[in-house]
């Protein structure tokens, strides 16, 4: 189905014999070569050199819907008088003279089909074999159009905008009119969109639709398509259909004047359910839909449907996720608040213990007080999850010593370690520009995953070094290690490093998650070495220029 | 707990917050007044009874915004000199309570011995100048 060219389309073609092939002047005459003509499929058509035609096949007669006496003996000219101008005719005279071998694709508006016409000499004339090309260049150009249609079903995920384009889209190549409707709830159906050849009509259009809607009780046309999942098609629309399915007078004026040709109506089906359907209407191009076009339409509708479901499932993990987000971001915030008093209460029972040097209170009420420092732990670095999730997690720019910052965290930590001795090395002072607290949670992190995951060690190695470009920070340990197919997945949130030996070590998969988040919002990077049974190195790298520079890295770091 | 001890008003509109601020404020000595809106802060003018030494206010009164209530207050004469200590578990709200003319700002979960020092700090500043403070 296409288009009408205004003029006639001649497309180079590659040839369905080369010229070199072809003696010269060959005389096609002998009788079993004419009953082999005869029962060619193609059209052969014989011009003598006065361009009159001298032989023709029964296949040439029903491809020009001519008899023998209105061909045989005429002109060419005569007989076809509009390709006076035309591609072919030019080409026929030229191996006429040339005596060279030529073929041709062309679009043959009156009779609506695509041709490839190939012209060979002959003693005495040339000969013209036709072969209609129609069915595949439809299929060529339908692929087209899905193709593109795809393309556009693929391109996003708003599947109401998506659709407007493909209706928009198959308007005129696929039909004059097109309209896509879905069901917004059981028994309602909405007209998602609607595009016509002529802009002026898709208001007739959506009148009629309003004049006579989509009735579910009445199962005609699209309401029939969207009960029974059914393809509707109609390659001819005849007046007693139009009466036949009109409501009233008006309508049937107002359909009339639209013009219908033929129609065909797909579903587009879902998971099983009929969601909504796809009507084509030919009307001024004078198309008649055919197999191949409603196997188009078929396909497009299935392309259609799959975008829509993807949207959908989309949709649907996308508030599944939101849901988990908001979920942690609630409780988080839920559960600080009552650590927060219990945090009070237990300081201040922790304080009068202490005046009255009650020694036995205040190692319980200590030892609840470290318990609650862990609760809150945990519950800042759930808040910490949600933030980075929903892009909340803020940043501070300052100058700082790496150097000293690392010294403040590991006296810190060497305060409650009486097993691991944690030695600093490398440069006394190195300057880095970023969100010092933030930072300090980083090397809290690494420094007490060290500690945790080498029980049996009885030291961690910290490394401060800067160079030109960076800042690094190494924490290594001689513990545990992490088996090799961890490490992938090892900074993935929530993800928890879990094997039959490693039992012993709780936590929820959240520290380096955030750690890393933080590392690379300073547009810095995080890496990790480690040997089963020898222990990890965590090494952090800053830009030297620190988070001024963090825009650009960014973008190298993070398409995203 | 003698009556020459300074009032703390704490307004918090969590009643565990607040509960355990005022275990905290009176077993340092301090008395303690508690309120869970913040009507009745703004409400405070000079022929309401006493006034408090000192103002201990969250930023997120359900239904009201603490800082709404620090601006009042320090637009009125008879409460502008009363010291305010905002809390809030959101550590960005530090830069807005400033803004708002409060006259400190402690971050939940807070440690103890923060939150008792900027009390007391803004306790003797105030008694030493035994005069209206200026509106920042």
């Amino acid at each position: 189905m296409h288009r009408n060219p205004d003029a006639e389309v001649v497309i180079p073609h590659p040839g369905v014999i080369s010229p070199e092939t072809v003696p010269e002047s060959v005389s096609l005459s002998s009788d079993s070569v004419l009953d082999a003509i005869n029962r060619l499929d193609d059209g052969y058509f014989e011009l003598d050199a006065e361009y009159r035609y001298r032989r023709v096949n029964p296949a040439g007669l029903r491809m020009t819907g001519k008899t023998r006496e209105e061909i045989l003996g005429k002109h060419v000219l005569e007989v076809f008088p509009d390709i006076a101008n035309a591609a072919i005719h030019h080409m026929t005279m030229r191996v006429m003279e040339t005596r060279q071998a030529d073929s041709v694709e062309m679009y043959y508006p009156p009779f609506k089909r695509w041709f490839v016409n190939s012209i060979y000499p002959i003693t005495g004339g040339i000969a013209i074999f036709a072969r209609d090309i129609n069915d595949q260049k439809v299929l060529e150009h339908n692929l087209a159009f899905l193709a593109e249609a795809s393309k556009i079903l693929a391109s996003s995920l708003d599947t109401q905008q998506t659709l407007r384009t493909v209706a928009q889209l198959a308007v005129p190549q696929i039909a004059d009119w097109c309209a896509i409707d879905v069901l917004t709830a059981p028994r309602t159906v909405e007209l998602l969109a609607v595009a016509h050849v002529d802009p002026e009509k898709v208001q007739w259009a959506e009148e009629l639709r309003q004049r006579d809607p989509v009735d579910l009780d009445r199962p005609v046309g699209l309401a029939k398509v969207l009960l029974t999942g059914e393809p509707e098609f109609h390659p001819e629309i005849t007046d007693e259909m139009l009466v036949a399915t009109a409501k009233d007078e008006r309508t049937l004026a107002l359909a009339r004047s639209l013009g219908f040709t033929s129609a065909m109506i797909v579903p587009l089906i879902v998971q099983d359910t009929t969601i909504g359907a796809i009507t084509f209407v030919a009307t001024d191009s004078g198309r008649h839909y055919t197999a191949t076009d409603l196997r188009m339409a078929q396909e497009l509708a299935s392309r259609a449907a799959l975008a829509i479901e993807n949207s959908r499932l989309y949709a649907a993990a996308r508030r599944a996720v939101t849901l988990r987000d908001d979920f942690i971001a609630a409780a988080s915030h839920e559960l600080r608040t009552p650590v927060t008093s219990l945090k009070v209460y237990t300081e201040v029972m922790l304080r009068k213990a202490t005046r009255t040097s009650d020694e036995a209170a205040v190692r319980s009420l200590q030892a609840m007080n470290n318990q609650i420092d862990r609760l809150d732990l945990l519950i800042a670095d759930l808040l910490d999850v949600a933030r980075i999730e929903s892009g909340t997690l803020e940043l501070r720019q300052e100058a700082f010593d790496l150097r000293q910052l690392v010294d403040e965290v590991v006296n810190v930590m060497q305060t409650t370690q009486t097993k691991h001795r944690i030695e600093v090395d490398g440069d006394s002072t190195l300057a880095v520009v970023g969100d010092r607290e933030r930072l300090g949670q980083v090397l809290t992190n690494l420094l007490s995953n060290a500690v945790k995951y080498s029980p049996k060690a009885d030291r961690v190695l910290v490394r401060v070094m800067g160079d030109q470009d960076h800042a690094a920070v190494e924490v290594e340990d001689f513990g545990i290690g992490i088996n090799r197919e961890h490490l992938p997945h090892l900074f993935d949130r929530f993800y928890r490093v879990s094997t039959p030996d490693e039992k012993t070590f709780p936590g929820l998969g959240m520290g380096l998650f955030i750690v890393q988040e933080i590392v690379r919002r300073h547009g810095g990077d995080l890496h990790v070495e480690s040997a089963t049974g020898r222990g990890s190195c965590f090494r952090f790298r800053l830009p030297a220029r620190g988070l001024a520079a963090r825009a650009s890295k960014a973008v190298e770091i993070e398409p995203s | 707990m003698t009556s020459s001890a300074p009032l703390i008003l704490v307004v918090d509109d969590d009643p565990g917050i607040l509960d355990a601020l005022h275990v905290l404020f009176e077993s340092e000595g301090y008395r303690v007044q508690t309120c869970e809106k913040g009507d009745y802060v703004e409400a405070l003018r000079d022929d309401i009874g006493t006034l408090p030494d000192l103002i201990v206010l969250d930023v997120l009164l359900s239904g009201k915004d603490g800082r709404t209530i620090c601006r009042t207050l320090k637009s009125q004469d008879a409460t502008r000199r009363i010291p305010v200590v905002m809390i809030s578990a959101h550590p960005g709200a530090e830069q807005s309570v400033k803004e708002v003319g409060a006259d400190a700002f402690v971050a939940k979960p807070f440690a103890i011995d923060a939150m008792l020092d900027t009390v007391a700090d803004l306790l003797s500043r105030r008694s030493r100048k035994g005069s209206p403070l200026q509106e920042s």
